[in-house]
């Protein structure tokens, strides 16, 4: 079994030695034809188009088309490939017409939202392994909706010894926000503390001063089910990133198709045809 | 709701050969194998009568000269009674057996490429649909009936290839069939033949009921499952292969050998029909599962001897602190104690145990005294002025010797929950899963649109073991198994569930230690889940009376079957589940080789 650093090492080495390939082509084309961006535009298109049939064979898993590990090793290179392509096609200048724009935008769109998934799909994993607990993503809002009862039930039940305390009116004015809240999105996606849960635990934190050893015993309970609740917002917002990336990165796939197979048509009609 | 008419099937609900007639039943009971002081009809009560089990257990099989009764390294679920005629074992095993295409190995059956496209079109929207045709009495039975393979040339086999004869009355394959193991041997027809196959819950029953057979298969477990097991161990090597020896050398290792045979012992550890002591050992925790472990040798004891694992596996455990630390575990040809019979043997004093040995579950170990492996091995193959080895460097021996490499915390977890029986176990590294669940999905599509595992289970570090079934060495989910319709295929040894004969009673999914099982109710071809019209009552005096059901009757339920992950073995792919995975977090880990789960966890 051959290790990760192994399999990145003779990855990159590929990649690199197609680069080269790549770049004399290009050398060779523009020293000769002239760039007229036809090789480098139908490599681009080939290059999309077998990035996008990932998906399909995703979709038929007992194709024997090979595994998707190896699918998603030639996806990752294979994309990082297609913005130097790109950058040769365009003559590394901005285009200037609204097509060209349009159709470059949603390219890069496609690219970046491709990076930042590589990124999460590498980053993320860890995190989700830091925070314990493994939950299922679907399962979250039910876990948060029994863990608010669990709250509620605790900070504001009556007729124990805790009745003349101030443990139900400090959790309707310091606690319930947090407590029905949707998850800190950014902070949890950049991995920092949200202020509303730090506003919390100073909060939790002021307020034990004034309790008495019963209180105490309670707040405990609920600072534990809090901290539950904040865990389970943070392991909602890494995989709800991990699974939300997928639905930017392949609808505007999809609409660079399309923009491209317009883009084609135009470029040869042009171009004076496809001879 | 359905009107289908498919009832909740029972023990005997579908016979092992629907060929068996009253007739034949009768023509079995007159034989001298059903008599007294053998296999006494007079000792079967009317609820499990022996013309029952003969009627639906077993099958008779009339075999020509050269026909293949059973090939070594198949998975086998059913011993032979030779009721006349005679049949040849062969002796040699592996490399000096018969070549397997000679045997007519039958082929491992794979969906072609067209059937794998259609399936890609043909996705029911329901879960669990079933082809409800395939349920018919007719077709139910035609597992059980299997193509008849002749050897070629009988004489020249039998010339070249070293085999002996048994007569009838005689039995064989129960070993591989009660312990849930691969054929030892192949066997094949003498001349024509008349046998009686009973499948493994048939020869439970038998054995309940006659001493005889049970003394007999106790004993032959002893006598030829120690032959064949010294005969393939690597550390006997030398004296089963003389080579170019000349004869007196030849004849000199013979007799080593015969002496191993006569003082070597076969022992047993732990209870192989016994599934309560296994699911509560998971459960517990090392410290509980020590003390409920059955101890093979105590470490600081004198070394007594070589204790070389049989089936099942061991665990290698050190004293640290006020508990056990285990240092590795033993699987099938491992063996505990070797270093210190040799420091023994070359200091010419009494060497301790460095390590305690314990049973994880149910263990069979050849134990060979210290004098009769300095005479057999070490002499032989060692100088004892050359072999060099310190107490220091026995402390580490297992490790060495297993190579394992795994890490301390992960092996203690991978033993005290009985990972290590799993010979597919699915393990996750959860810092490269992004909890994507294609593998669910790919599972699904190729599973009834149901998966056959949850993304669930026990963690360690960054490794979860997930509930997919095992596959494991030793499958207690088959041992309470009513019918046997959860089996070992007999090609790869997969554990899988014969949907047919699964009559949904959810034993299996009980005892499995894993939760890896799971019965689910079946639906018919138009999404409607399927109902029994009838029942089968048990009366009190052993007949039997059929009732038919309505809505109004408790036992108006669904119909259930067992299902879990069948490793997808009709499947070209593999497992679609690792076929699946985008990050290679995914894995189906053979825990029984050391070498690769290391160079996975490690990686």
């Amino acid at each position: 079994m051959k290790s990760f650093t192994y399999r990145r090492t003779v990855s990159l080495v590929c990649t690199l030695f197609i680069v080269v390939i790549i770049m004399l082509i290009w050398f060779v084309n523009e020293a000769t034809i002239g760039g007229r961006g036809f090789v480098s535009g139908w490599t681009l298109c080939g290059m999309i188009i077998f990035l996008t049939l990932y998906n399909l064979r995703k979709k038929c898993p007992y194709l024997p088309l090979g595994s998707s590990s190896l699918w998603m090793q030639i996806h990752i290179y294979c994309g990082i490939l297609t913005i130097l392509i790109f950058l040769i096609h365009i003559n590394i200048s901005v285009p200037t017409g609204i097509f060209e724009s349009m159709l470059a935008l949603i390219y890069l769109l496609v690219f970046s939202s491709g990076v930042i998934g590589l990124f999460m799909t590498r980053t993320f994993p860890k995190r989700l392994t830091n925070l314990g607990d493994e939950v299922f993503f679907e399962y979250i809002p039910v876990l948060r909706r029994q863990l608010r009862d669990q709250i509620e039930t605790l900070a504001l039940k009556p007729g124990s010894s805790t009745e003349q305390t101030a443990i139900p009116e400090f959790y309707r004015n310091d606690l319930h926000q947090f407590v029905v809240s949707r998850p800190a999105v950014f902070s949890h996606l950049f991995g920092g503390t949200s202020k509303r849960w730090r506003a919390v635990q100073q909060s939790v934190a002021d307020h034990r001063r004034y309790m008495n050893d019963d209180e105490q015993k309670l707040i405990n309970e609920i600072e534990m089910l809090l901290r539950h609740k904040y865990l389970l917002d943070n392991q909602y917002v890494l995989q709800g990133a991990l699974k939300v990336w997928l639905f930017i990165h392949i609808p505007t796939t999809y609409a660079l198709l399309i923009f491209m197979f317009f883009h084609s048509l135009l470029a040869h009609a042009w171009s004076g045809g496809l001879s | 709701m359905s009107e289908v008419k498919i009832n909740r099937l029972e023990r005997w609900g579908i016979p092992f050969c629907d060929e068996m007639t009253d007739r034949d039943v009768q023509y079995l009971l007159q034989m001298p194998l059903f008599s007294k002081g053998m296999i006494d009809p007079e000792n079967f009560n009317t609820r499990l009568p022996l013309a029952g089990i003969l009627k639906n257990d077993s099958r008779l099989l009339n075999c020509k000269k050269g026909e293949i009764i059973i090939r070594e390294g198949e998975w086998g679920n059913s011993a032979f009674f030779l009721l006349s005629g005679s049949v040849r074992v062969v002796v040699e095993r592996a490399k000096n057996s018969i070549p397997p295409d000679l045997l007519g190995q039958p082929q491992r059956k794979r969906k072609s490429v067209l059937e794998v496209l259609k399936q890609c079109f043909n996705r029911s929207p329901e879960i669990e649909q079933r082809d409800l045709s395939a349920f018919a009495p007719q077709s139910s039975n035609a597992n059980t009936k299997s193509a008849r393979t002749y050897l070629h040339d009988f004489d020249q086999i039998v010339d070249c290839y070293n085999t002996t004869r048994v007569d009838a009355i005689d039995f064989f394959g129960e070993q591989s069939a009660l312990g849930r193991l691969e054929r030892t041997a192949t066997v094949f027809a003498d001349g024509d033949c008349e046998i009686l196959e009973v499948r493994w819950q048939g020869i439970r029953d038998l054995m309940k009921k006659a001493p005889w057979l049970k003394t007999q298969i106790d004993m032959r477990f002893r006598a030829f499952g120690l032959y064949s097991f010294l005969k393939s161990s690597p550390y006997f090597e030398h004296l089963v292969d003389p080579g170019q020896a000349s004869p007196l050398e030849s004849e000199r290792k013979n007799s080593l050998f015969q002496s191993i045979l006569n003082d070597a012992e076969l022992r047993t550890y732990g209870n192989y029909d016994k599934v309560d002591s296994f699911l509560s050992l998971v459960e517990h925790g090392t410290a509980s599962n020590l003390a409920h472990e059955p101890l093979i040798a105590r470490e600081e004891d004198y070394s007594e001897g070589v204790y070389v694992i049989r089936s099942g596996i061991a665990r290698v455990s050190h004293r640290y602190n006020n508990g056990h630390r285990t240092i590795s575990y033993l699987t099938p040809g491992h063996a505990f104690g070797v270093a210190e019979v040799v420091e023994s043997w070359r200091d010419g004093k009494p060497a301790h145990l460095c390590h305690s040995l314990r049973a994880v579950g149910y263990v069979t170990a050849v134990f060979i005294p210290s004098a009769v492996f300095e005479q057999a091995v070490l002499e032989e193959l060692f100088d004892r002025q050359v072999v060099k080895t310190s107490r220091s460097e026995l402390q580490q021996s297992s490790k060495q010797q297993n190579s394992s490499q795994l890490d301390d915390g992960l092996m203690e977890f991978l033993v005290e929950r009985r990972i290590v029986n799993g010979s597919a176990t699915m393990v996750i590294d959860l810092d490269r899963c992004t909890r994507c669940d294609d593998c669910v999905r790919a599972c699904a599509a190729t599973h009834d649109q149901n998966p056959r595992f949850l993304r669930q289970g026990p963690i360690y570090d960054k490794y979860m073991i997930a509930n997919a079934c095992m596959h494991c060495a030793d499958p207690v989910c088959m041992i309470q198994c009513p019918t046997g319709a959860i089996h070992r295929n007999s090609l790869a040894g997969e554990v899988i569930v014969n949907d047919l004969t699964c009559i949904g009673c959810g034993t299996c999914a009980n005892n499995c230690p894993y939760d890896a099982i799971r019965m689910v109710q079946i639906r018919d071809s138009n999404g409607n889940l399927i109902y029994p019209t009838q029942t089968t009552i048990r009366l009190p005096d052993g007949t039997q009376e059929v009732r038919t059901l309505t809505p109004l009757h408790p036992e108006w339920q669904p119909i259930e079957k067992a299902t879990k992950c069948d490793l997808c073995s009709d499947q070209i792919t593999g497992p679609a589940c690792q076929n699946a995975c985008p990050h290679d977090a995914l894995i189906r880990l053979d825990l029984e080789s050391h070498e690769t789960a290391a160079q996975w966890f490690n990686r």
